[in-house]
């Protein structure tokens, strides 16, 4: 461990390294994205695709007809992956080993299809090359796609007048994969194998140790895996520690690279919703926002994990428990971070480790809804729902009626942003308050999942339903997930807490559509200035606060202060 | 009440778990499809808002 004025000066090139990075990297991204999404021409590889699917890729869905693609879609999707677990032993390339059980295949399918990449189990020791490559990177790629394109139709609801319609899902499926994520991943993916990534289909070899002993080193088609895990803010790791294992993200330059890979779609979709919508400076606000919550999050994690009492980290200069040596404290509390606030899951530290506080700067990140930047897709949707609360905040306030990029923000609106806030929270504190209400699951849970008793323990559950319910994917390592019960409950609660929020975001998506656009007076609230910036990041914070504080002080803050 | 369901049945894991295939794997693949028709529930009373 370098010393602590050292890890700061590191913290701050990262961050600073990130920032020019994002920034670069954002405009591009952001108008090539609007550019695909409102263009009109098809590839002769789309329009063969619509055609095999019997889709008219000329046609608009209505918000009902573009969810029930949407669902779908995912379904069919989760029923694939379920079953090809179930047939892993006679699929080739199953590396000898079976199938896994019936809760963790239906936990998994899920999982993936809903872009939570939540793991049961340990993926090198339990899923062969075909399940992998064929049913869950197929995932990694379509389910971010799925989230862009319901990104996409809801700045559509405010582009539209009058039309009712929301764009036609088939088509932004198509060009969110194939356009997107394919090129960036392709790129991407030898970049990390120059990094050392390994790319291969070797198996396990065993080789002989120079102490004489027999080791198992595993193979596989990581970098592939890698790229659209970082790029999709899926999360799924090919191997059991995920971004900790050396064949994964071996150096400190990786590192810095999967930390950009996550965050780029998140922070580049409000550059492609200022030009979708007409007017980049609002693109800029809602940008300037999760940006503040991701410096902040980075601040307050480092601090924490530098400044950990006791005798230990005060001699390893930061609380160094669960975090690998060749990336020390910062680049895994940045890393830590990034993964938390964008739904992505991945890790390179075990969270589990990290100091209380720290533990509690993670658990908050995910629970401010991700929206900072958020998950693919997820995470734009999330902050334009919390920004129509803060315009009608504001509207309360100065007495007149709320308008967002011209569109009223009435009685139906309203209600659909608030359902919307408040899916989640209610998935997170039922699936928690459950485990430990029910006598027999609650003895389960402490004989075999939780392995620290108190407040910790508490966390760590309190932790996994966070992240199930936001679609994050990252676990407390010290939890054993692998149960008949979190299996099932956590699948569950992945599911509805994808799906029950983008029913009402393609709702308020078609409500917006139908409306006209209303011409800015003297009394709109400019949506563009760093006031509104301060409204967002209140009404974000207060929700958030005002939902979780009494579950944060049973588990992370009781722990911190005892 | 989904969720509340499926704790009961989850207080009931050891049955599941002695259960035998295919019978837990057409219990999974309900519940894939029980899960997606309460979503589209949801999206049918949103459309009375």
């Amino acid at each position: 461990m370098a010393p602590i004025g050292t890890e700061w000066l590191l913290f701050a090139g990262q961050i600073a390294t990130l920032i020019v990075l994002l920034g670069v990297g954002h405009v591009f991204l952001g108008d090539y994205m609007a550019r695909v999404y409102t263009g009109t021409k098809h590839l002769k590889v789309e329009r063969g695709f619509y055609r095999v699917i019997g889709a008219n890729g000329e046609s608009e869905q209505s918000w009902g007809a573009y969810l029930r693609s949407v669902l779908a879609f995912s379904v069919i999707g989760v029923l694939i992956v379920y079953l090809f677990q179930r047939i892993q032993t006679w699929l080739p390339w199953a590396l000898g080993l079976p199938q896994p059980s019936e809760p963790l295949s239906f936990n998994t399918a899920v999982s993936f299809v809903t872009n939570t990449n939540w793991q049961s189990y340990s993926p090198d020791t339990t899923l062969g090359y075909s399940v992998q490559l064929v049913a869950l990177a197929v995932q990694n790629f379509v389910s971010a796609a799925v989230g862009i394109a319901v990104a996409i139709a809801l700045i559509r609801g405010f582009m539209y007048r009058r039309t009712g319609t929301i764009g036609n899902f088939w088509v932004d499926l198509t060009r969110g994969v194939l356009r997107i994520l394919l090129p960036i991943s392709v790129i991407a993916a030898v970049i990390l194998i120059a990094g050392g990534v390994i790319q291969n289909f070797a198996g396990f070899q065993h080789v002989t140790t120079i102490a004489g002993s027999t080791a198992t080193v595993p193979g596989g088609p990581v970098a592939s895996q890698e790229a659209i895990k970082e790029l999709g803010t899926n999360g799924g790791g090919f191997f059991n520690v995920n971004s900790a294992h050396p064949f994964e993200n071996p150096n400190a330059w990786t590192n810095l690279f999967e930390i950009f890979l996550l965050l780029l779609i998140p922070f580049a979709l409000p550059r492609t919703f200022g030009k979708m919508v007409g007017d980049r400076r609002q693109g800029v606000a809602i940008v300037a926002t999760m940006a503040i919550f991701w410096l902040i999050s980075n601040l307050l994690l480092a601090w924490a994990e530098l400044s950990a009492s006791g005798t230990a980290p005060q001699l390893a200069g930061g609380a160094m428990e669960g975090k690998d040596d060749r990336f020390g404290v910062v680049a895994s509390t940045i890393f830590g971070s990034s993964t938390t606030l964008t739904s992505t899951g991945a890790v390179n530290s075990m969270h589990d480790s990290y100091t209380a506080l720290g533990g509690a700067v993670t658990l908050s990140d995910m629970m401010l809804g991700e929206v900072a930047p958020g998950g693919v897709g997820a995470g734009m949707y999330g902050i334009l729902m919390l920004a129509i609360i803060a315009v009608f905040v504001a509207g309360l306030m100065v007495g007149r009626t709320p308008e967002y990029l011209g569109k009223k923000i009435g009685p139906r609106e309203m209600k659909l942003a608030s359902l919307y806030i408040l899916t989640t929270p209610a998935l997170v504190l039922l699936g928690t308050g459950l485990s430990f209400a029910i006598p027999a699951v609650r003895a389960d849970l402490e004989k075999t999942s939780i392995w620290n008793p108190g407040p910790h323990g508490f966390s760590e559950v309190l932790y996994a339903f966070t992240s199930a319910a936001n679609n994050n994917g990252s676990a407390f390592a010290g939890i054993t997930a692998n149960t008949v019960w979190l299996n099932t409950a956590l699948g569950v609660v992945m599911f509805l807490g994808r799906f029950v929020p983008i029913v009402f975001v393609l709702a308020l998506a078609g409500s917006l559509a139908q409306q006209d656009k209303v011409p800015a007076t003297a009394g709109t609230l400019p949506t563009h200035r760093p006031q509104f910036v301060g409204l967002m990041i209140g009404t974000t914070l207060l929700v958030t606060a005002l939902t979780y504080f009494p579950v944060l002080a049973l588990g992370p803050l009781a722990e911190g202060l005892k | 009440m989904l969720i509340i369901s499926v704790a009961f049945a989850a207080a009931h894991m050891h049955a599941l778990e002695r259960m035998e295939f295919p019978v837990l794997d057409i219990i999974y693949v309900l519940a894939i499809l029980a899960v997606a028709a309460v979503v589209l529930l949801v999206a049918k009373g949103v459309e009375k808002l």
